[in-house]
This record gives structure tokens, C-alpha cells and sequence, in this order.
């Protein structure tokens, strides 16, 4: 506190007017005309009024000391082309007038010598460039070209260097006479300098060479190539240390994404989310209270278009993360939008449409099969065969004659088999000038499912951003806006676990529209296309808005605030009619049923900030002290309605017999931070970074708010020293970086600490009853995370590999978890501080390589790998606790309970166990063992680049080494059971003693129930999951710059673009990135897309 | 592009050092931010309370929301539809239901062979909920009444009695069904959490002591929502409810302690309520378990918003062919119950359901009518048709033949059948008591479980081990076996998320 003051008093003072002292003394070498007389006035309080003429462009070396005003100005203007007067304490600075004598030499010499180049300037493929900077080298003489790339400079004389330059290509110098008039210049892209690359760290922003942290950039382009309507899938095996799973392949689900694996034992493991400077909450908005259903969960990025995106940062280190201090515990996602750039004002258009199939089906049994295996199922148990004729009640209908036993349905083509559509419009148009650019983007999307029916998720979005800064270049605004509304019918349910019904199961509809096949007034199955007669809404409205201020109070001192708002709003509609339940359900009047429930998330956020950065000497220093008050309200309502008489009025509640609210949540949370950093880099060479951060937390009680976090970053490149250049002269560039610091997490729910009492829903005797909701814990606080990390960053042969390789080490201590409670205390849990420590270890690398770079033919390639090893270091009291059995002090979080398998027993055919006593159902918990764990070994990407001419063609493969959930995990019913079907691995099944079998003879009884069950629990359903998978493949074709010249296009494409093409597996499930899911969901699906793209 | 340089001497707007009037506006602003946050707002992080909740110490200082935390009780009573789940587990673990349901849990209540080591054995403390969730609310309702001045004293007076009386419920029916169980008496969860077990009639004799203290709290009258104006509502704990409570656990712990002493105490209790002139038997067996019959002493009411009048009512009703597919119409009366009633008994007929499809008839519980939202039956807890067969059972004991036969008549009379005309010897009339329970009080609560379970402590002819063992075999009809040498089954497991939880919680022996 008392430093911000202080820093505060310094930062202000220069804004009043101070006495003036007559002694200037000065020592400035080859410093700016502007920090000199900046240095004057602090000691004087003199003030300079210096018109448009831009001080900072005059370099001046002054020494003297304690001279008077007069005699320092007399030295700083000697030799400048300007001239100063002073009145009273102000003094007038301008432009020397040359002398009538002057200005007729020069006008004669002028003309004499004077010359004009003019032309036209193109990329390596003949396109015409735009706003590229033609400049008489040495002075201020420029000019820009237009948008057919053609330009005309006046020179001084045919001596003069003319310099064409335009960001991310070489710059070219030439002699004006060795320019004929109206010929071509053709610009080279720069090689890609990583280095080079300005990455956002949240409150700052730095080379990615003078970074002492790991920080990832995925660009605007990676992220436009895939088509996904959700931008965090596209970040799938792009990032080293990030873990990104999909709940399931139905548009707009969600993902589970970690950063460097689990730190947290029970609550949040999300990383933290930053979009345009404000907190982006990566919770579900999809609140299913009162919503009947529910197997799909939105995700809350696809409230964000990812073409908008300019860039994602993935933050992951103590020393990028420790700024963000209580949040940074899993690592910060930062995305930033996309920003206008002066020049003409462009129209940037991308079309693209395509389609979507589930890539691989598994195989599963045929109806005759199946029916064998039922038929051996009953004569293994030594029951009579069920007939209906014989047993009207038994409920085996799919054999004892009920269902037509001839019927065959492959359920998997039925309830998954179709194609998907995707749709997708983009449209931006943006310029400006030198002090204001714009950028207007608006997009569109669509896509449907594979599903039977007209399902699908819609998405509009607007996006702007406007950025302007005064003409002294000192006051800075940038506002931006997104809005996204999304509209999502996806059924509530994933079709895809009902791929197991039974092959010869009734047909779906009937002559009356779904045929329920009703014996003696009962459905004898569940319909899966119920949900067709059902219907699900979800609505997404979210806006996240931020303005950025900064003013440079002088040089090198800034001032500047960001100012974001954010709100997310979700309105779902659920309406069940009792058609959509077979008989008897379908005849209460309460079974027609609708739920409405409207839910919102909104929030602002205010990050004031001060930072200094002065060079002193060799050395750079860069101060920085800033806060942040933010606030989160969730509100979230549901009602009912019941009894409707007539299902076609479900949709008005009025005609309900019953309707209430049967859900209210409403809650605030509330954050503080206080956060300094002191950076210094001394010749480029040494690199030091301090972070400190004090946070404070509404979740904690009274006296457990505020934590302090704090990191220390440091770095050496030491491919600037001059023994290692010698040395290695292939060396063009070496960072040796290291960093240590903490972290907090305080990802628990709101009001934890008090013990609370809530209302319920109904009323007796007309009062709505209070129920105690919470008990008590005033004590528990942050979750503290210390993270290590060391890292090598290299470039060789002139860049043209860059190799970065980082070792982490995170351990997590004073674990926040929902401490299990005996029932005798009426509650399940409370929160509470556990003093276990969880650590995280794993080596990341990521290789950049341009491998051929010729005017015509140009190959590069991107590969990323991370080896991950998570581990309980220490549990104290884990044996008396209820984890007694979940986990293993020296293990990792990822290990499951599990039985030990032993075979199955070829003389009885049952599945055996390592048990304590003697064979048979091993029980729990004494014959506990434990899984390996199921999780990633390793896992990364590969991503090549080719170019050729106007063509281009990106493959990105994506590779995971893991462990995963057997497929037969899903199936959860033995073989032989009523209406389950099975992987065709079943088949070859125990049958007669003697036999070596690896399935338990087929069974309906309990006895063998029990004994699959025990194997479903048991090691037997571990498996390995690794994959090879062909993630992204872009082709595309830029057309002739002859055409593009003739309708005025720029960067006009023609491209395909595939997902998930093909996957190389030994996995026998749907899909091997699901394997650590234990269900049955629907796979990633093959997408194809086919677009245009052009710039006008 | 040259620049033309201008000489500006008198403009402000591009002066170096000069700001305008905006960006001081702007720097004051950010200023103002800074000291706003670091300066002396540590207030801002300090959250009001939840709107959508209260904290405790406010909800006991106030009559409205202090009747609100006890009414709750009531109304999660009901939506967790404890009656029903009861009726339905103890009534599968017994003899009087057959089932349908293919599910583990219900199996294995069915087969007799709750498996506490098995993962998938789920029950906790209950039949569905914890129990001892409901003795927290009433504990909070108790010590927050204490220990806070708010309210008025005729409010606090009933409802601390009510607290009373709902935790001697919860533990009355917990040291039933699991034997020793933690006594818990405080909201403490510190303590709560490392608590051990108490021995039954330990357990039995607090049910006692609190229903005393219940007794002398509670008002005569039925009361409203106000706490004290009277109505005819019958769904609140009276007096008269905590009476009748208190006669079954004196029946209880005279079995369960073999001291006749209580069964005198029995009597009295029941022969105070019988005497209340609220209370009468209902002519017609129709009405019982209509909405404040007269022979309610104590119902819970159906709370808003429900599509269903009772939960016994949706659950047990039938339809069609009993479901395969949950619990709810997934069981019918069992043969045994069926197979119970006497001839021309209009208890059969008027109090069991039946539904014909194809080639079979299916027969269910049928003592409230209505399947779905009528408005005119509620949950019947405690009814005087059982305080008369509580009278009979003590005043055999006590050597009281004759007012034991007028008892046990007036329940005959009333479902149509002539005056007991059996044996008169003690051991004959506990048996036919017990009888006239099983057919009188089946389904409702496990009743028939309880009976079937003390009989054995108090060593009857006819108990838990001969009928569900040999020579009955119902456990072994039901496809389960029962160990009649240990009588481990006569007790439930203690859950076993609650033993890894509580390092003082045993299991009962033979789990």
C-alpha cells in the first residue's frame, strides 16, 4: 500500500507546477530532445510548448552542470534546426527560419537535383500490396501505396535511397536511379521470428525473447483453419502442457481443458480465462435444476465466434501466471480480439460449407448373433427358454416372442449414421488512419447434427473494436464489444447410448407415429426416438465489452485503466409432452410437462495501472503497479409447469394445472487484487522479473480474504555474449530461463463459509419452509500452488530452427475440498483445507523449423510434445479419510479403484479375481487394488506447412500415448442380458470346460451379474487408448494476381479443409479421445469444408 | 509526404506539457480508482449475505422464518416421500410386498441380503434420505430457539415441542432399523463427526425423554402457520401425537427391555389419546386416509405444487403390468399378506387394489385412492386405529384380558368381522394382535417389520425368524436366505460411506 503512494505522489507532482531551481545540471548521451527538457523542467519547472515538432525524434548529447537556464538551452539547441524563446517560465520551441539567402539556394539545388520514382509494389506471388511505406531514407519524405500496390515519391535526388517496407516482410533499400520508372518491386516475407513475437501477459505485454516466462501463442490463423464453432477445441494439441478433452462430438458441448494436469484434488482444476481483459467464466452457464434430462452440457466458448480472435496466450509458468496471483493456480488463457490496422479501409469475406459423419462405428452384433448368445445366456443358467405364451409377465420380450425376432436394426447408422451440416459466414471490414483504426466483423453459423430429426446449434455474432490515440501520440483509447447470440436445439439427451439397444428391437415408428410395441397397456421399450417429440431450447446472449484508457504522463510513465463488462445470459426451454413417454406413463395429464429456466452470469471489472519503464544505462527497467476490483453476479430461475390437459398447449404456462418457480440461485462474488512487478533486463542479456500480488476473495471468511502470491523470474540469453557467438556461430539465439513463484485458487462456490438456511419451493400450511443448506467452516482459505519451471529457448541457422524446451514442477498444497461428513452430521460435506500435496511434473518441448524457403516452394514445420506425470506426494491421515481407497500417497490422481483381474476360470467359465478369501465375488473394500493411472503418457502435435506457388497445403496430426476405459466399460451389462447388445469381442465366450476364454460365459442370472460387475470394476478395463490421428489438413489455392488485380481483390482463396480424417488406432471404441469417458457419447466427427476467402 | 511544421504558441491541445481538460478529467478518474481500491476499501470484498439464503442467527430471531426452518421438516418429509419409501423397503424386507424391481438395491432389500461391503449397496441412514438430516433441522430448531430472543414465547414454546417431537421420530425409527445408533442431540459437526453408538434402549429411553419434553411444550389444539391459532388441519404434532408416539415406544422398550413396567406406561399413554374426544374411529374404511379424518392424529399435509396427493398413492397404485423400470408400481402385495386376511375382512377388499391384464391379476396396496392430484388424501404418521392395538398388546401384558379383547374388537368391528373368538391365553391373544396388526396397519410405515423384528426380543411363537425363516420361508419364497442362527439380518448395515467417514462407527456383526 504504502509504495503505491509513494509511486502515486511521483506519478502526480509533475502535473502542478513546482518552484524552479536556477542550477540545471544534465548528462544525457544520445537521448531524446524530449527526455532532456523533461529532465529541465523537473529541475525547474520551466514548461515547453513545442507545436507538432515531435521531440522525441531529436537526439541530443548534453553534459553540464549547475549551469542557469540560458546556457543549458544554448547547449541543447546547438546544432538542432530549431529555435526557442523564452517568456516568463515557458519557452517556445520551433522550426529555425532559413533566411531568405538559405531558402534560395536550397530552391535552386532543389529543382536542379530533384527526382521522382514511381511504381508498383507486389508480394512474391504478383499480388499488389497496399500500404506499403515508401520512404526517402534519412528523412521524413514518405509516401504509401494504394490498393493496386502502384506509388510516386519526389526525392531529392537520384543519390537518395528509397526504403519499401511493410511489417512481416524484408525491407528493401534502393538508389533512386536504380528504380526505372513504373517497374515492379517485389517484397520477400520475412522468415517468422519467433522471438521477435509480442506476447500479452495480462497486465503487460513483452518480447517473446525478453520473456522469462512459458507462454504459448496460438494465432488468428491456426485458430480460422478448423472448423469448430467452439475457439478452445481449436487449440487441441496445439499447446504443449494443455490438456483439452471434448465431452462428446454434439455441436457446442463441453470441454474439459487443463493446464499441466490436476492440481486440485476436488475442486476447480479450470484454468483462468481472460477475453479482451475481462474474466470470462468458464463454468456452464447450463444449469439443469428443474430442466429434465441433461446429458449435454453447453460449453460457454461457444458464446465466442473464433474468428474474432486475434490471438489466444496460453500462460503457464509462476512467472507469466503470478500477476493474475489467486487465479493463476491452473494457468491463464488470455484471448484477445481482433484489432483494425491503418491503412485503406478493406472488406475481409470467408465463406465455407461442409459436412460431418461419425468416422467409425464399432461392431456389434447382429440380430442372429445376439439371439444365440441369449438363447446360450438361458440354457448357461438352466432356464427354460422364456415364451410369452408360457410367462406373459417375464419381460424378456426381445426373445420370448414379443418383438418380431426377424427384425435387424444397426442402431448405430439409425441414431448416429447421418450427416452433419456446417454453414459458415464471416465478414470484417476495418482501416483507418495513423490515430484511428476500426475493425466491424459479423458472422454466421450453423450446424446440424447426426441425428434423426432438424437439430442443430445456430450462432450470430458482432464483433468491434475502435482504437484511437491523440496526435501526440500520449492518450490512448481502445474500446471493444463482442456479441454473440447462439440458438441451440441439440437434443438434451446423446442418442449415442442407445446404440446398445437390442438388434432386434421393435421398429421406431408405427402406423400411428412411434410404436411403443404395448403389451397389455405397457410400452415394452423405450422408444429412442422420444426426444423427437420433445423439445429443447437453449438461448445464448453474451456480451463481453472492455475500454482501455492510457495516458503517458511523461515519458516512459503511463497511466491507464481497463474497464470490461461483461454478461452472459442463457434462456432454455424444455418441453416434454406425455406422447414422448410409451403407456401407461403417457396418461397422467402431469406427465405433459414444460420447464423454463433463464440464468445469467454478469460482471465488471476495473484494473488501474501505473507503469515506469526507464533505461538506465545498460539496463532497462520496467515498473509496474496496478489493481483490480471485479464483481460476478449469478442469477439463475427455473419454473415449471405440470398438468397441462392438452400436450399442444405445453408451451404456454398458463394452461398449466400446476406452475411454479421451482429454482432461484442468485450470487455475488467479489475479487480484489493488489499486483507490483518490477522487471529489469540489463543489455538486452539479463533478465530479471519480480511479481507480487496481494488478493482478496469474498469466498473465504472474514479473516482468511486476503493472500499474498509472488513470483521471481530470470533468464539469460546467452547468444548475445560474445564467447558463445564465436564459439557457435550457428547459434542465432540461446535463453537459459528459470522461474519460481505461488499461485492461489479460490474456485469454490460462493457463501461457503457461512452456514446458511435456503427456502424450498412449496409451500405447508402456506409457508415455503427453510432449510439448512450449509454448514459452517469461518476457517478454510486459498489453495496454494507453487509452480518451478526451467526452460531452454533456442534459435539456429539464422533462426530457421527455434527449439524451446521447458521442465515444470507444480505442487499444490492446502487442498480445497468438500471434506466428506459422516450422514450422522445431516450434511455430506463441508469445505475444508486438506493438507495434502498434489505435484505435477512434465517436460514440455515445441520445435519450429522452416526446412525449405525458395521463391516458389516454401516447407515448414511445427511440432509440439508434452510428457506429463501427476503424483500425490503426500496425504496426511489418507488411510482414516474417506480418499482411503481413491488414492495412493506416491501415486497419481488418475488411478481408479479396481478389483484384480485374474482370467476366466476354464473349468467353470467364470471370471476370477485376486481375492483376500478364497475365490468367487471379490468384495470392497479388501480386495481393492488399484488401476495404473488413466491418463496421457505423452501426447502432441505435428504440423507441416507446404507452399507452392498459389498453392498451400497444412497437415496438423495430433498424437496421444494414454491409457483409457475398455469399451466394454460402456456396455455395463453382461452378455446375455434382456435387450443389451455387445461388441462383437464377445463372441468368443466361454462354452464348455477346458476352454481358455477371455469373456465369462453368457449369463442372466446374478450370480454371473455379479461377477461382470466386479469385472467392470476391475483392471480388466484398462486399456490402452493411444492414437495417431489426422487432426487438420487446410489445401488451398490463392488465385493469379491477374484476376485478383481485375476485380480488385487482395489474398483471394479458394480452399478445402477436413477434420478428424483419419484416426490410427488399436482402440476398439468409437473413439480413443473419449476413452477417458466411461460412457457411451457421440465420437468427433470427420468434417469436410469446402470455402472461399478474399480481401476487397 | 512533408510535413509541414506549424508553430502553434497559443494552442493548448498539442502543447508538451500541458494537459487538456479531458485527460485530467481522465487522470483524476484513474486516481480516484486507485485510491478507492488500496486505500481503505477493505469492505468491498466483504460480500452481503446470500439474498437467496439466510444465516442461521437470523433465522431463529424471527416467529415467520422460525417456523419456516421447522415446517421444512414436514415438507421434505413428504417430497422425499419417506412414507412411501419406508412402506416400500421395510415392506419388501418383510413379508407383505412381492417385487418387480430388477435393481440391486431392490433385490437385495427383497432377498434379505443387504451387502455392506458391496459398492453397490447405496442405503444410508434411511430408507431413502438421512434421517439424521431431519434430526440436524430439529437439533438447529432446539438450540437456534435457545440461543436467540426473537421470537415470541407461545411460538417458540410449540416449536421447540415440534423439534422435539421430529427428533425423537427420526431416532425412534433409526435404532428400529439399525440397532445402535449415534445419538445425536447436538448440531455440533465437529463433535457429530467422531461419534460412536449408542446401545438401542439408550436410544429408545432419550425417544422417551424427549417426547415428555415434547409433551409439555406442545399445544391441545391443532395450530396454523401463526404457531397458535387453531385449526382443523390436523398437520402439525400436538400433544395427542406426541402421546401416541410415546405409547408405541413404551410397547417397544418393554419388549426390547423386558420390563413390564413400561408396558403399564403403554397403556396410559394410549388410553390418553383414545379418551381425547378429537379422535374416533372412522366408521367407513373409505375414509381413514381422507385429508383430517377423525382418526388422524397427526398427517402431513401435500404441499404445493404436487402432482400427486401422497406419495403411497402414486407409488403404490397400479396401472398396468407392475414396472420393471424403477421403483414406483414396481411391487404388489405379497401372497403371504394376501393369503393373511380372514373371510368377509373388508379390509381386503376395500384397502387392496387390483388390476387385470391379460391372464393375470396384480393386487396393491390401495389405502389412498388417488394416483394423481386430487386434493383430498394426505399422508397418514399416526392414526388411533393403532392406539387401540397398542392398548391390546399392554393390557395383555398387564394381565388386562378383557379390555385387551374390547380393544382388539372395536378394530374386527370395524372391518366387518365377528369378535375375536380364539384361544384367551396371553401367548394366543399376542399372536392374534399381531395378526390383527399386519392386516390393520400394512404398508404404512414398515409397521409390520417392527412387530415382526421385537417379537423375536421378546422371544413370541410367531417373530421375524419363523416367518422368514423356517418354518415360514418367505425369505427363502423370495429367493434369498435367512440365517435364523445369528439373526444378523433382523438389523440393517450401518452405512459404509459413514464407517470410512466416523473412525468411532462399528459395523453390526454378520456385515
Amino acid at each position: 500500500m504504502k509504495l503505491t503512494t509513494f509511486l502515486l505522489v511521483i506519478a502526480l507532482v509533475p502535473a502542478s507546477a513546482r518552484e524552479a531551481f536556477s542550477q540545471i545540471s544534465l548528462n544525457a548521451k544520445h537521448a531524446t530532445l524530449a527526455s532532456v527538457l523533461g529532465s529541465i523542467k523537473q529541475q525547474t519547472g520551466y514548461v515547453f510548448f513545442s507545436g507538432d515538432i515531435d521531440l522525441n525524434k531529436t537526439i541530443v548529447d548534453v553534459k553540464v552542470n549547475n549551469v542557469s537556464i540560458d546556457e543549458a538551452l544554448a547547449v541543447c539547441f546547438k546544432d538542432l534546426s530549431l529555435e526557442y524563446k523564452i517568456k516568463e517560465k515557458t519557452v517556445f520551441i520551433k522550426e529555425k527560419e532559413p533566411s531568405f539567402l538559405d531558402n534560395l539556394k536550397d530552391k535552386i539545388k532543389a529543382a536542379m537535383a530533384q527526382t521522382t520514382v514511381s511504381g508498383k509494389v507486389t508480394n512474391e506471388l504478383g499480388e499488389p500490396m497496399s500500404g506499403v511505406t515508401v520512404k526517402e531514407k534519412g528523412t521524413q519524405n514518405a509516401v504509401g501505396t494504394d490498393a493496386k500496390g502502384t506509388y510516386s515519391l519526389t526525392v531529392s535526388d537520384e543519390k537518395a535511397i528509397v526504403e519499401f517496407s511493410f511489417i512481416g516482410y524484408e525491407t528493401q533499400d534502393l538508389k533512386a536511379k536504380d528504380i526505372p520508372s513504373g517497374s515492379v518491386i517485389i517484397l520477400k516475407s520475412a522468415p517468422q521470428n519467433l522471438q521477435e513475437v509480442v506476447i500479452n501477459k495480462g497486465f503487460y505485454s513483452e518480447k517473446q525473447e525478453l520473456s522469462t516466462g512459458d507462454v504459448s501463442v496460438v494465432s488468428a490463423k491456426t485458430i480460422e483453419e478448423q472448423p469448430v464453432s467452439d475457439p478452445t477445441l481449436a487449440l487441441i494439441a496445439q499447446v504443449p502442457g494443455l490438456n483439452i478433452q471434448q465431452a462428446s462430438g454434439i455441436p457446442g458441448s463441453y470441454a474439459t481443458i487443463n493446464i499441466r494436469g490436476l492440481n486440485s484434488i476436488a475442486n476447480g482444476n479450470n484454468p483462468y480465462y481472460v477475453v479482451d481483459g475481462v474474466p470470462f467464466s468458464s463454468t456452464t452457464l447450463t444449469d439443469y435444476n428443474g430442466i429434465h434430462g441433461g446429458a449435454i452440457v453447453n460449453s460457454p466458448f461457444n458464446a465466442l465466434n473464433p474468428n474474432d480472435i486475434e490471438s489466444i496466450e496460453v500462460l503457464k509458468d509462476a512467472d507469466a501466471t503470478a500477476i493474475y496471483g489467486s487465479k493463476g493456480a491452473n494457468g491463464v488463457i488470455i484471448i484477445t480480439t481482433k484489432k483494425g490496422k491503418a491503412g485503406e479501409t478493406k472488406v475481409n469475406v470467408d465463406l465455407n460449407q461442409g459436412i460431418g459423419q461419425v468416422p467409425h462405428f464399432i461392431d456389434l452384433l447382429n440380430s442372429q448373433q445376439y439371439l444365440q448368445m441369449r438363447h446360450e445366456a438361458f440354457a448357461n443358467d438352466g432356464i427354460p427358454f422364456p415364451s410369452l405364451a408360457n410367462n406373459p409377465q417375464d419381460n424378456n420380450y426381445d426373445v420370448n416372442g414379443e418383438w418380431d425376432t426377424t427384425r435387424y436394426t444397426n442402431w448405430q447408422k439409425v441414431l448416429i449414421g447421418n450427416t452433419a451440416h456446417y454453414t459458415n459466414a464471416q465478414a470484417s471490414i476495418s482501416g483507418g488512419n495513423a490515430n484511428t483504426q476500426f475493425l466491424i466483423g459479423a458472422g454466421y453459423n450453423r450446424a446440424t447434427t447426426v441425428f434423426p430429426g432438424d437439430f442443430g446449434d445456430k450462432k450470430g455474432s458482432l464483433h468491434f473494436s475502435l482504437t484511437n490515440t491523440s496526435s501526440n501520440q500520449k492518450f490512448k483509447t481502445v474500446l471493444t464489444a463482442s456479441y454473440v447470440n447462439d440458438n441451440n436445439n441439440v437434443p438434451n439427451e446423446d442418442l449415442t447410448s442407445s446404440i446398445t439397444l437390442a438388434p432386434d428391437a421393435p421398429a421406431v415408428y408405427g402406423t400411428n407415429g412411434l410404436n411403443w410395441q404395448v403389451l397389455n397397456g405397457t410400452a415394452t421399450w423405450n422408444n429412442p426416438l422420444a426426444y423427437t417429440l420433445t423439445s429443447y431450447n437453449a438461448v445464448t446472449n453474451n456480451l463481453v465489452s472492455n475500454l482501455n484508457l492510457s495516458y503517458q504522463l511523461m515519458p516512459g510513465l503511463l497511466i491507464s485503466s481497463s474497464f470490461g463488462y461483461n454478461h452472459d445470459e442463457l434462456n432454455q426451454t424444455n418441453l416434454v409432452p406425455a406422447t414422448a413417454f410409451g403407456p401407461p406413463d403417457n396418461m397422467s395429464p402431469y406427465a405433459n410437462e414444460s420447464n423454463f429456466a433463464t440464468n445469467y452470469n454478469s460482471g465488471w471489472i476495473i484494473e488501474p495501472q501505473l507503469s515506469y519503464q526507464r533505461k538506465i544505462s545498460k539496463g532497462n527497467l520496467n515498473v509496474l503497479v496496478g489493481g483490480t476490483l471485479q464483481q460476478n453476479t449469478t442469477q439463475y430461475y427455473s419454473n415449471t409447469g405440470l398438468g397441462y390437459t392438452n400436450p399442444g398447449l405445453i408451451s404456454n404456462p398458463e394452461a398449466a394445472d400446476i406452475y411454479f418457480l421451482s429454482n432461484y440461485q442468485y450470487s455475488v462474488y467479489r475479487y480484489e487484487a493488489l499486483v507490483a512487478r518490477i522487471g529489469y533486463t540489463w543489455d538486452d542479456k539479463y533478465l530479471l522479473n519480480l511479481t507480487a500480488n496481494r488478493d482478496g476473495s469474498s469466498r473465504f471468511g472474514p479473516d482468511h480474504q486476503y493472500g499474498n502470491f509472488g513470483s521471481v523470474g530470470a533468464g539469460w540469453i546467452f547468444s548475445k555474449e560474445k564467447a558463445v557467438t564465436d564459439a557457435a556461430p550457428w547459434l542465432s539465439f540461446g535463453k537459459l530461463r528459470f522461474s519460481y513463484g505461488t499461485t492461489g485458487n479460490d474456485q469454490i462456490g460462493d457463501y461457503q463459509y457461512l452456514s446458511t438456511y435456503s427456502p424450498n419451493s412449496t409451500t405447508y400450511q402456506g409457508i415455503s419452509g427453510l432449510n439448512p443448506t450449509a454448514l459452517a467452516n469461518p476457517n478454510f482459505s486459498w489453495e496454494v500452488d507453487k509452480k518451478l519451471e526451467g526452460g531452454f529457448d533456442m534459435g539456429f541457422l539464422k533462426d530457421n530452427i527455434n527449439v524451446s524446451l521447458s521442465y515444470y514442477r507444480n505442487r499444490t498444497a492446502n487442498q480445497l475440498v468438500g471434506y466428506p461428513l459422516p450422514s450422522v452430521t445431516g450434511f455430506t460435506s463441508i469445505e475444508y483445507n486438506l493438507p495434502a500435496v498434489v505435484q505435477n511434473t512434465g517436460f514440455e518441448a515445441s520445435i519450429h523449423t522452416v526446412n525449405i524457403k525458395s521463391s516458389n516452394f516454401s516447407w515448414t514445420t511445427l511440432v509440439n510434445f508434452t510428457a506429463p506425470e501427476n503424483k500425490l506426494v503426500s496425504f496426511p491421515g489418507l488411510p482414516g479419510s474417506p480418499y482411503a481407497y481413491q488414492y495412493v500417497v506416491g501415486q497419481s490422481l488418475y488411478i481408479r479403484e479396481a478389483y484384480d483381474y485374474t482370467g476366466v476360470n476354464p473349468q467353470t467359465g467364470l471370471y476370477t479375481f485376486k481375492t483376500a478369501d478364497a475365490g468367487g465375488v471379490p468384495s470392497y473394500p479388501t480386495d481393492i487394488a488399484h488401476t495404473p493411472p488413466l491418463t496421457q503418457k505423452f501426447y502432441g502435435g505435428i504440423g507441416n506447412n507446404f507452399t507452392y506457388k498459389s498453392f498451400g497445403l497444412d497437415i496438423f496430426i495430433q498424437f496421444v500415448k494414454q491409457l483409457g476405459y475398455n469399451p466394454e466399460y460402456s456396455f455395463l451389462n453382461q452378455p446375455g442380458t434382456f435387450n443389451s447388445n455387445q461388441l462383437t469381442s464377445v463372441l468368443g465366450a466361454w462354452q464348455k470346460p477346458g476352454q481358455t476364454a477371455s469373456v465369462q460365459l453368457y449369463g442372466t442370472e446374478s450370480n454371473t451379474q455379479n461377477l461382470y460387475s466386479a469385472y467392470t470394476l476391475s483392471n480388466a478395463m484398462v486399456t490402452d487408448a493411444s492414437f495417431i490421428r489426422i487432426k487438420n489438413v487446410e489445401l488451398y489455392y490463392r488465385f493469379p494476381a491477374s484476376w485478383q488485380g481485375w476485380a480488385n481483390m487482395q489474398n483471394a482463396r479458394i480452399y478445402i479443409r477436413g477434420q478428424n480424417l483419419f484416426t490410427f488406432t488399436g482402440y476398439k471404441g468409437l473413439d480413443p479421445e473419449n476413452a477417458a469417458n466411461a460412457q457411451l457419447v457421440l465420437p468427433s466427427l470427420r468434417v469436410i469444408m469446402l470455402g472461399v476467402s478474399a480481401l476487397f | 509526404m512533408k510535413t509541414n511544421h506549424q508553430y502553434h504558441s497559443q494552442s493548448p491541445k498539442t502543447g508538451f506539457n500541458r494537459y487538456t481538460s479531458q485527460e485530467r478529467l481522465i487522470s483524476t478518474f484513474c486516481f480516484l480508482l486507485f485510491a478507492l481500491n488500496f486505500s481503505g476499501c477493505k469492505k468491498f470484498i466483504d460480500v452481503p449475505p446470500p439474498k437467496t439464503s439466510l444465516v442461521t442467527a437470523d433465522v431463529f430471531n424471527n416467529n415467520g422464518s422460525a417456523t419456516s426452518a421447522q415446517l421444512a421438516i414436514y415438507t421434505n418429509m413428504f417430497t422425499n416421500e419417506e412414507s412411501w419409501n419406508m412402506a416400500q423397503s421395510v415392506g419388501l424386507y418383510a413379508d407383505e410386498l412381492q417385487n418387480y424391481n430388477p435393481y440391486v438395491t431392490a433385490e437385495q432389500t427383497y432377498t434379505n441380503a443387504l451387502a455392506a461391503g458391496n459398492s453397490t449397496w447405496s442405503g444410508g441412514y434411511g430408507t431413502s434420505s438421512n434421517y439424521y438430516s431431519y434430526i440436524y433441522a430439529a437439533n438447529a430448531v432446539i438450540n437456534g430457539l435457545q440461543t436467540t430472543p426473537g421470537c415470541s414465547v407461545a411460538v417458540k414454546q410449540q416449536l421447540t415441542g415440534e423439534a422435539y417431537f421430529a427428533r425423537a421420530f427420526f431416532h425412534f425409527y433409526l435404532t428400529n432399523i439399525f440397532g445402535e445408533v449415534p445419538l445425536v442431540l447436538t448440531t455440533n459437526y465437529a463433535s457429530n463427526s467422531k461419534i460412536a453408538r449408542t446401545p438401542r434402549l439408550q436410544v429408545l429411553q432419550q425417544v422417551v425423554a424427549d417426547l415428555q419434553t415434547a409433551k409439555g411444550l406442545l399445544n391441545n389444539n391443532y395450530v396454523d402457520g401463526s404457531d397458535t391459532a387453531v385449526t382443523t388441519e390436523r398437520v402439525r404434532p400436538t400433544k395427542a401425537a406426541a402421546l401416541a408416539l410415546l405409547a408405541r415406544t413404551y410397547l417397544y422398550l418393554g419388549d426390547y427391555s423386558q420390563n413390564n413396567s413400561y408396558y403399564q406406561r403403554a397403556d396410559s399413554a394410549a388410553s390418553a389419546v383414545i379418551a381425547n374426544s378429537e379422535y374416533s374411529l372412522c366408521p367407513s374404511l373409505n375414509a381413514v386416509f381422507l385429508a383430517n379424518s377423525t382418526e388422524a392424529i397427526w398427517q402431513l399435509q401435500t404441499p404445493s405444487n404436487q402432482s400427486w396427493d401422497t406419495p403411497d398413492g402414486y407409488g403404490f397404485i397400479l396401472l398396468g403390468t407392475p414396472s420393471t423400470n424403477g421403483f414406483n408400481g414396481s411391487t404388489t402385495i405379497s401372497s403371504q399378506l394376501l393369503s393373511a386376511f380372514e373371510p368377509n375382512d373388508q379390509r381386503k377388499t376395500t384397502w387392496i387394489g387390483s388390476i387385470t391384464e391379460g391372464a393375470n391379476t396384480y393386487y396393491f396396496p390401495y389405502k389412498y385412492k388417488n394416483y394423481t392430484y386430487v386434493g383430498t388424501e394426505y399422508d397418514m404418521v399416526l392414526r388411533l386405529g393403532e392406539q387401540y392395538l397398542i392398548r391390546a398388546e399392554a393390557r395383555v401384558r398387564e394381565g388386562n384380558i378383557t379390555g385387551a379383547l374390547s380393544d382388539l374388537n372395536m378394530i374386527r368391528n370395524r372391518a366387518g368381522l365377528p369378535n375375536y373368538a380364539g384361544a384367551q391365553d396371553p401367548a394366543s391373544l399376542l399372536t392374534a394382535i399381531l395378526h390383527e396388526r399386519q392386516v390393520e396397519l400394512f404398508t404404512e410405515w414398515g409397521s409390520r417389520w417392527f412387530d415382526l423384528e421385537r417379537a423375536v426380543i421378546s422371544k413370541e411363537a410367531v417373530n421375524a425368524n419363523t416367518v422368514l425363516g423356517s418354518p415360514g420361508n418367505v425369505c427363502a419364497y423370495k429367493g434369498g436366505t435367512w440365517n435364523s442362527g445369528t439373526d444378523y439380518q433382523l438389523l440393517w448395515p450401518i452405512p459404509r460411506t459413514d464407517i470410512s467417514a466416523d473412525p468411532n462407527l462399528t459395523q453390526n456383526p454378520g456385515y
